[in-house]
This record gives C-alpha cells, structure tokens and sequence, in this order.
C-alpha cells in the first residue's frame, strides 16, 4: 500500500505540480486550492489507470474516492 | 353550493412543441394558463427568495456582448448565443446581469440577489424540454466558500420540499454541464464531478421517460469573482453560486404530474 502511495505522490508531485513551493502530502485535499485542475485530472486519471491496469469509468470519479492521496491508494488500491 | 366552471386548458405537450419551434427572430409563448402556472411557480421562487434575505435586481432584456465576454460565456458555449444588433444579446441566463452589476465592487458581508430574464439559447439537440427560449428565475449567491457551500444546500432543500409538496416525483442528482466532450473539456467535466459543483433537481414527467432538470444549484468556486473583480472585504476573491429555476419547465411537469386541470386550479386557488 505505501509503494503505490509513494509512487502516487512521486508522480503528482513530480510530474503534475510545476509549483516547486507546494509538495503535496499524502492527506493533502487535492482538490482544493487548485491542486489539480482540469488539465492535471486527466493525467492523474491515466497515471492511476496504468497503476491499477484498468479504466476507471466516470462514475467512479467523485469526491469520496479521488479527496486525497491516501484515500486514491485505499480505494482503487483494493480492486 | 358551488359550482364548477368547466376550464378549457392549454394542452402542456402541445405547449411544448411551440417552445420546441422557436427560432430566431420568433418569440414563442406559453398559452394562458400555462403562463399563469408558470407566473404561480416563480412567485413562489420569489417569496422564498426575498425570506432568505435576497434582493430583488431588475435586469434588461438584453445582455451586452462584452459581459459575456468577460464571464467566458463564448469559450464554453460558442455557438449558442441568439445576438441582437447593436452589440446586444438576448441573454443566456439570468444570472450574468448580477456579476455585472457586482463588478469591482468590495462585499461587506454576504449577499444574495434574484433576477428573471427571458433567456434565448440556439439549442441545436431536439429533446423535450429543451427550449430555446425560456424564462429563468435566478437566485445568486456571494460570499466565502463555506457561506456559499452551505446556502446552496438550504435551497437545495427548501426546494425539494417544495416539489414534494406539489406531489412532483423528483430526484436531486450530482450533475455535469452536458455540453463538455473530449480532450480538456472532459477535465473540466470531470473536476466538476469531484467537487460536487453542480446538482439538478430532475422531475419524472412519466414512468418510463428521462426525468427532466427542473432546477439547478451551481458552485462557481471563484470562476465569476476573478472575471468581474468582486471581492470579499479582507480582500480575497469571493466565491459564488446559483439556484436556477427553469419556469416553463416546471409549468410542464406540474400539468403532467397533477393534470393540467388541477395544477391550475392551484396556481387559480393561491390568486384568491
């Protein structure tokens, strides 16, 4: 479980964060304060799906699964 | 003893197919009773509108181009303005002409303000309900995020009640603007998910049929407040939202849900 966080965090914080001020941390709410815009959501939807070898239909996209790092890897992590 | 006057009532599905013909250059209105229904509900909006503290804004029938174009409006829905001469539009909503009136301005304390307009839209999908011209009520509200979040949720719950009140088998639902397709439009469409942005009240006109959008209730996070520079008194951007309510669309599922004869009998009663 802590791999997929780590790398979860890794690739946001590497790849889809170009404000080298703010890191994100793993109970970071990603989606306040314009962490992830609608630009970032996608990747972070592609980087995820690579992950876990599936789609993720959008129905599945919502707050209760997508509020933090660590809520991602409990929920999609357990599939 | 009473009597019964026999009422000959607009057939709603046949008001409808009007709304559904519009055009251009065409100004289509309901049939008299409908438009009583629909003049009912709005008073209703209105009543519960100014108990929550909200100020009644009277708006012109058109819109200026460059209001549009200072809230996006052409970024997101290109070709669906219905433009007038002289620089001036029928408008798409009602609610633009409130960030308008609030451009530039400082905000003491939160607000809420309400407006109706004729509002005009080049529709191209055919389905029922979707009209190309409509009257929308709209109530708007400013403040912090959390002052914002949770007066969305009161109306969200004043007006489920109220549906239910009139025996209209409705649903509130987490919704999406239709409009977004692919590529960053499913980004926006998708983000709009997660935060919980936008709910629609959504009325069942039959047992089998789509269920249809009656009303919505919108978080517009800072979207507007950034684009017309209305800010909170700390300095900070505001935050808005909106309740929207589609009249003659209400009109239509009350007539279907009660009979057109009893839906206005109590738009009729509540006029004594």
């Amino acid at each position: 479980m802590s791999d997929a966080r780590d790398k979860l965090l890794d690739y946001i914080n590497g790849e889809l964060l170009t404000d080298l001020t703010r890191r994100a941390a793993p109970d970071t709410p990603l989606f306040e304060d314009g962490w992830i815009d609608s630009l970032k959501i996608l990747k972070l939807i592609a980087y995820i799906e690579l992950m876990i070898g599936r789609n993720i239909p959008d129905e599945e996209i919502v707050m209760k699964n997508f509020r933090t790092v660590t809520v991602i890897v409990e929920h999609f992590g357990s599939k | 003893m009473t009597t019964t006057r026999e009422i000959t009532i607009d057939d709603p599905m046949t008001q409808l197919s009007r709304l559904q013909e519009w055009a251009p250059g065409r100004e289509s209105v309901l049939g008299p009773h409908m438009s009583a229904l629909a003049a009912w509900v709005d008073s209703k909006f209105l009543e519960f509108a100014i108990q929550a503290g909200a100020q009644e804004l009277p708006v012109p029938r058109f819109i200026s181009r460059s209001v549009l174009e200072r809230a996006g409006y052409f970024e997101s829905f290109p070709a669906s303005i219905v433009e007038e001469s002289d620089g001036g539009c029928m408008p798409p909503a009602a609610c633009y002409h409130c960030y308008a009136k609030l451009a530039g301005t400082s905000l003491h304390e939160p607000g809420a303000w309400t407006c109706i307009a004729r509002c005009h839209r080049n529709e191209d999908k055919e389905e029922p309900g979707r009209l190309r011209a409509f009257a929308m009520r709209e109530i708007v509200l400013v403040g912090s995020a959390a002052w914002v979040r949770e007066q969305r949720q009161e109306w969200m719950d004043r007006i489920l009640a109220f549906a239910q009140s009139l025996h209209l088998v409705v649903q509130l639902d987490a919704a999406t603007d239709s409009f977004f397709a692919g590529g960053a439009a499913r980004g926006r469409k998708l983000v709009q998910q997660i935060k919980g942005l936008k709910f629609e009240l959504r009325a069942h006109m039959d047992a089998t049929g789509t269920p249809l959008a009656i009303s919505s209730f919108n978080l517009h996070e800072t979207f507007f407040s950034r684009r017309f520079e209305f800010r909170l008194a700390d300095g900070s951007d505001a935050h808005s939202g909106c309740v929207a309510f589609g009249l003659e669309r209400w009109a239509l599922v009350l007539a279907l849900t009660l009979g057109p004869a009893q839906a206005f009998r109590l738009a009729e009663q509540e006029q004594i």
